[in-house]
């Protein structure tokens, strides 16, 4: 079975399970996941029943009759007044929707046609139904995330290696996105962030005018998409000699990330990971500048899932892909962030990113 | 911004609401001047307030002067509660066409507990386009940063276009169109870059895909930059090597249909009667079957906003209004034509603000 056919199979469980007729699927990571199909733009849903399922799109339906197999494909205007014809002929009874993206509007849109329609249809606001599944990564989507990782990692090793004292920050950003493009990339995964120097000092760095300096330590975070998949990599690099406030700080996150990685296994919780992360900082005496998230699951979106957060309840398990980045950020003087994305096997976390990263430093 | 508060007000009154929750990001950044990616605003006819998290409670104080910021935090919307009992609000207009039905749901459900308690009942009440309508006109500072816009797709088209070779994918020349405008200062890209060739010009909202440019067939690009939040959209067709007869027929009437367009339009006009006009010349010449989308739209914060003309469309083109002209004509299976400009609707007709090169031939 293929894994389309794999990914629709485990939807029609699912809406059994929560009674479900039929779902209305307008986010477009679900509707890309379900049907493989990406250039849906703004509008297009998809309608899933017990035993039919619908693309419908406002753009060229001979290319996503083309591009798809099993979806009846229907060509629509902005309105919903496709859908009460269509369930009337399937039996819906219960029809759901994604509350989480569907807007009021189009919400009450939907209702109304039902019931000039006549259609006997509840509307119900479902929450996190595609999600659920799309936390756990088939082969499929593994060897296209490796993709986006292996592009990420190839375009940081080329431009880090060429830094030098003069660069702005933003200058820094363009190189490291353009390299990602040369490499096969189709877009970012989110803005890249620098921080270098004191703008290390807190997390989530726009790019800025401040110019390298010789013995800066400098924050990337950066990933590229391949095929909607995102990828997500921190380094800290540093540009001749850094601090040694900077080099014990360095250590402990550097340290932090490793024990972490080497000790996640099936099963546990985001908080507890963050509380294991934060041990090893705090240890080495800079507890109180450890960041506030520590991680979170990547897939077709940079941020899904559970995260590792303080106290989070969210649960990892076997299959799942995410990342593990512990931080130290000091306000006026610099931070450290690593970030490599694991993927929860058997025995444990198998690391999916590959770029090098600084050793310790001897102190 | 303050005109543009009042302006709000004023749109409130007329629909007898006292307060407005706005959601949409280009809306809160337009009324606000607020850029970050997170926050609500409640305005009421004294009051204004910007909701944000403790990310982005500094730079709230700095972009958005005219508002106070109140700190968003918690899962059980005690801000919400607590801006509706200091402002007074007792009907909150909400943004249908942006609000997700979870949090209107999550709100709805704070708003029956706070009206057990409190002194004045608040309902929430759906509207839709009261600000989209204010932001159909520009003002000049807005047509300055449109106009910056429009040079950065206008100078990366112009550059890029005469390079163009045979063999190269339509992905490539997507990339150096958006290298270019990022070097001449685009802050990002407007939307996805088209660039379709042979029979996907065909396709009006085909992107870039891996197929290699040959000699002699169509090339659709379809562009924007952003600049202070502003889109440009740009379209021009060409030809690589000497054009075929269909291709000269069929540029030839789409130019001319976009030509008539933007000399005899004029203020008052509704977006059904502009769409027409152009329509008409491509009726005449045979191809009003191949004319399948709307004449043009609004451009500004969003890259697709009002004023609409279309066929049909009964809002009117008004003086201060930016929007695109941009005919096209799609042979299946042939490829395609089509020529976008945006122009600003002046007292006495449209005045054409991008300026890249009409060539049928790339000019390579």
């Amino acid at each position: 079975m293929s894994y389309l056919n794999q990914r629709m199979q485990a939807l029609r469980d699912l809406l059994k399970e929560h009674k479900l007729d039929g779902l209305l699927i307008s986010t477009p990571e679900n509707r890309r996941y379900i049907s493989g199909f990406a250039d849906l733009e703004g509008a297009g849903y998809l309608l899933v029943t017990a035993n039919r399922a619908f693309l419908a799109t406002e753009f060229h339906p001979t290319e996503a009759s083309r591009a798809t197999t099993g979806f009846d494909v229907v060509a629509i205007r902005r309105d919903l007044n496709w859908v009460p014809p269509l369930i009337s002929e399937s039996g819906v009874a219960r029809l759901g929707i994604e509350a989480d993206h569907l807007t009021v509007s189009s919400r009450d849109q939907l209702a109304q046609a039902l019931r000039e329609d006549g259609a006997q249809t509840e509307v119900i606001s479902s929450r996190g139904l595609i999600e659920d599944l799309r936390v756990f990564k088939d082969t499929e989507e593994l060897s296209t995330m490796q993709k986006a990782i292996d592009i990420t990692d190839g375009a940081f090793e080329e431009v880090s290696s060429q830094i030098e004292p003069g660069w702005t920050e933003r200058e820094l950003g363009w190189r490291l996105e353009s390299a990602m493009r040369d490499r096969g990339g189709d877009g970012l995964a989110f803005p890249t962030l620098i921080g270098s120097g004191p703008n290390g000092g807190f997390a989530g760095n726009i790019p800025t005018e401040r110019v390298i300096q010789d013995g800066d330590s400098i924050i990337i975070d950066m990933g590229a998409t391949y095929h909607g998949y995102c990828s997500d990599l921190t380094r800290t690099v540093v540009v001749g000699e850094p601090h040694e406030r900077f080099k014990r700080l360095y250590n402990a996150v550097y340290d932090s990330q490793k024990n972490a990685i080497e000790k996640v296994r099936h099963g546990i919780k985001g908080g507890e990971i963050y509380a294991m992360l934060t041990k090893v900082l705090s240890d080495a005496g800079f507890g109180e500048h450890a960041g506030p998230a520590f991680g979170h699951s990547i897939g077709l979106e940079v941020h899904e899932g559970p995260r590792i957060r303080y106290q989070h309840p969210g649960v990892f398990e076997k299959g799942m892909a995410f990342t593990i980045e512990p931080g130290i950020y000091i306000p006026d003087f610099g931070g450290a962030r690593l970030e490599d994305i694991v993927y929860l096997e058997d025995t444990g976390a198998r690391v999916m990113s590959k770029a090098r990263k600084l050793s310790k430093f001897g102190v | 911004m303050s005109q543009r508060l009042s302006n709000v007000r004023n749109a409130m009154k007329e629909r007898r609401l006292d307060g407005l929750l706005i959601s949409a990001p280009e809306n809160r950044r337009y009324l606000s001047g607020f850029v970050g990616s997170a926050g609500y605003l409640i305005i009421s006819q004294r009051d204004a307030v910007l909701a944000t998290d403790f990310r982005y409670i500094e730079q709230a104080g700095h972009q958005a002067p005219d508002f106070r910021v109140a700190r968003v935090s918690g899962p059980n919307l005690n801000w919400f509660s607590q801006i509706l009992a200091e402002t007074g609000i007792s009907r909150l207009g909400f943004e249908s066409d942006d609000l997700t039905v979870a949090i209107h749901r999550r709100l709805s459900q704070r708003l029956k507990e706070h009206n057990s308690q409190a002194a004045t009942r608040v309902s929430m009440v759906a509207t839709a386009g009261i600000t989209e309508e204010i932001r159909a006109t520009k003002e000049s500072e807005e047509i300055a940063s449109l106009q910056r816009a429009i040079d950065i797709s206008d100078g990366a088209m112009d550059a890029v276009t005469p390079t163009i070779q045979p063999g190269q994918t339509e992905q490539e020349v997507a990339w150096r169109l958006e290298v270019a405008m990022r070097e001449l200062g685009a802050e990002a890209l407007a939307f996805d870059i088209i660039v379709g060739s042979g029979p996907n010009a065909a396709l009006p909202h085909h992107r870039a895909g891996e197929r290699a440019i040959e000699e002699g067939e169509p090339i659709v690009i379809d562009m924007g930059a952003k600049y202070n939040g502003y889109c440009s959209d740009l379209t021009r067709t060409v030809i690589l090597g000497e054009p075929d007869e269909t291709f000269i027929k069929v540029y030839d009437t789409v130019l001319a249909a976009q030509q008539t367009a933007m000399v005899t339009v004029q203020p008052g006009m509704t977006g059904g009667e502009a769409d027409n006009l152009a329509r008409k010349v491509i009726e005449d010449a045979g191809y009003g079957e191949q004319f399948g989308h709307s004449l043009g739209h609004g451009v500004g914060l969003a890259v697709h906003e009002r004023p609409v003309a279309g066929p049909s469309a009964q809002g009117k083109l008004g003086e201060g209004m930016a929007f695109t002209i941009e005919p096209g004509i799609y042979i299946s299976g042939w490829g395609g034509v089509r020529i976008e400009d945006i122009v600003l609707m002046e007292k006495d007709g449209a005045k054409q603000l991008s300026h890249a090169r009409k060539l049928r031939t790339n000019g390579g």
